[in-house]
């Protein structure tokens, strides 16, 4: 399979897709303001996990907005998109990590 | 005073405890705009609890300026309103009724507890939780009502709180 390398994507009858990513950047960075509110308000390692994961979801739609006007190749756009997705997991599961220490320092003082 | 300046006074007037963000927001002015004519409004005052600012006429004292900006929150409010209803409430009590995480609740009460809203009575090792001005916290409920992303952005932070310590 050959991928194309050159031309970007938003030209001509795929504004549907244009379209698609625009509102997935809008949705994501809405969320992402949340969490990044939530961190400011709590300050703690999970807090900053998922805020980080978020930040890494909203990099996707923007990726694909670069590729779409030719600034960035399809592999690269294809490599950047799947690097994200792990990057996103692992942050999750950090903060699914770290949330049993929040539980612990609540349990210590005893409330 | 110029139009502009005269618009953003009115707006804090109606709106107690208003955010920065909110005021550029509603009246479609830009930050630097609102920045230049809030140094000049000598009779507006500001409060910056929990990292937000918050803007009120002169007619408002300390006290009433952080229980107003509380009363934008929307848990905080939730939490005062419980004990308004209860008179005196134990924290377990809260929470359940809130159906909130303690976190949530310990977060919200430390800014409470340090402004005066709310007093946690000791005795026998056990907390009780009731609030300082009951009769003045009432007056002020029905002055200010938490605006949407407040409510967004609160709602978030209340699930995450659940999510960490539902494990």
């Amino acid at each position: 399979m050959k991928l194309p390398s050159v031309g970007g994507y938003f030209g001509g009858e795929t504004w549907d897709i244009a379209a698609v990513v625009v509102l997935s950047a809008v949705a994501v960075a809405v969320l992402c303001g949340l969490a990044v509110t939530a961190y400011r308000q709590r300050r703690t390692r999970p807090y900053l996990l998922i805020a980080l994961a978020l930040t890494a979801l909203f990099a996707r739609p923007l990726i694909a907005l670069l590729s779409g006007f030719s600034l960035v190749s399809a592999p690269t756009h294809h490599f950047l998109e799947h690097a994200l997705d792990t990057l996103f997991v692992v942050l999750v599961l950090g903060a699914v990590y770290y949330a049993r220490t929040v539980e612990k320092r609540l349990d210590e003082e005893g409330l | 005073m110029s139009d502009t300046r005269a618009r953003i006074y009115r707006h804090i007037e109606s709106h107690p405890g208003v955010h920065f963000r909110e005021l550029t927001r509603a009246l479609d002015l830009a930050t630097g705009q609102v920045q230049y004519h809030l140094a000049r409004l000598d009779r507006i005052t500001s409060e910056s609890v929990n990292g937000r600012t918050h803007y009120y006429t002169a007619s408002f004292g300390p006290w009433e300026r952080h229980a107003i900006a509380f009363l934008r929150r929307e848990t905080a409010r939730d939490i005062l309103v419980t004990l308004i209803g209860r008179g005196a409430a134990r924290p377990s009590e809260v929470t359940d009724h809130l159906d909130i995480a303690r976190s949530t609740l310990e977060h919200h009460l430390d800014g409470l507890v340090k402004y005066d809203i709310v007093e946690k009575r000791r005795d026998e090792g056990r907390v009780t939780l009731a609030l300082c001005r009951p009769d003045l916290t009432v007056e002020l409920l029905a002055a200010v009502d938490p605006t949407v992303p407040d409510r967004l952005s609160d709602r978030f932070t209340r699930l995450l709180d659940q999510l960490f310590e539902s494990g």
